[in-house]
């Protein structure tokens, strides 16, 4: 049986402790993160509809990733815009 | 359940005109003039997202290129829910950080990882102060229980390769599954391991030892 390390076992306890439903797959996530960061962007209020994208994006570290990335390029063409 | 907040997010969704599907479903000439801007808009938002992170030496235009096709296949889903080139660099952007994703892990594999040492982890042998192991060593207790009982050897692999640094992508690449179904085997895990850990009178608040 492996070890794991004091930091492996403190991201577990934190995946446990802040592990919630969440009704959405990555692929749904997807279909919805360019109408979520849009808003996001423009400093609207995400609608109560669009709360499960966010919800997904707290528990889904690789669609995380995306929406950051996603985020960066956005601002990217904008700027140039 | 997905279903219906789908449609709730449907219902909220405005539609906004935009004349990229036109042009894009155009004449030759303007076909193509469309089809360069956006290789330009695509190319810029990935070279200032990717820049500092290409450290596995991705070529940005061929990634581009892919995306653009993955675009001109996929237009009659463009629902005008945000602007195109919102929704096309959302393509391209994971088909970038997917490429990135398979080629940094290219070399692991979960299964020499597993046969070398096991299915199950070990969650009580970190070295703790000894204040921290009175108050803790219950909890951890039951974690280890829980994991050694209630998850399932797939679990107890993703969750390990996950806490060892691979993406859900790559877990789900190098197990022959998909995205969705590896992440759910993990979502699930973590749902079983709150809920044992509840009903064994652990309180959330007493999993946060160790993340400050």
């Amino acid at each position: 049986m492996s070890k794991l390390s004091e930091q492996q076992r403190a991201q577990l306890l934190q995946m446990v402790r802040d592990a919630k439903q969440d009704c959405l797959d990555c692929d749904g996530c997807f279909e919805h993160l360019a109408e979520f960061t849009e808003l996001e962007l423009l400093g609207q209020p995400i609608p109560e509809a669009m709360q499960i994208v966010q919800l997904h994006l707290e528990q889904c570290p690789c669609c995380q990733a995306e929406h950051s990335m996603l985020i960066d390029a956005l601002q990217a063409i904008d700027a140039e815009d | 359940m997905e279903d219906a907040a789908h449609d709730a997010i449907e219902t909220i969704a405005p539609s906004a005109p935009d004349s990229w599907i036109a042009r894009l479903q155009g004449n030759q000439v303007t076909r193509d003039e469309a089809i360069e801007e956006l290789r330009r808009i695509l190319l810029r938002g990935l070279s200032k997202s990717f820049g500092a992170g290409n450290s596995v030496g991705m070529h940005l235009e061929d990634v581009v290129q892919e995306a653009l096709l993955k675009v001109l296949e996929s237009l009659q889903q463009f629902q005008g829910r945000s602007r195109f080139t919102t929704w096309a660099m959302t393509i391209a952007t994971r088909i970038a950080i997917s490429k990135r994703r398979r080629k940094h892990f290219a070399d692991v594999s979960l299964d020499s990882l597993s046969r070398d040492r096991g299915t199950t982890f070990d969650v009580t042998s970190v070295e703790q102060s000894p204040a921290e192991v009175v108050d803790q060593q219950g909890t951890i207790a039951v974690l280890q229980q829980l994991i050694d009982e209630v998850l399932t050897d797939r679990q107890r692999v993703a969750i390990r390769a996950l806490l060892d640094g691979l993406p859900v992508e790559v877990i789900a690449e190098k197990t022959e599954s998909n995205r969705n179904s590896v992440y759910k085997l993990i979502h699930d895990a973590k749902l079983k391991l709150r809920s044992g850990l509840e009903a064994a009178g652990v309180a959330s608040d007493d999993l946060n030892f160790g993340t400050h």
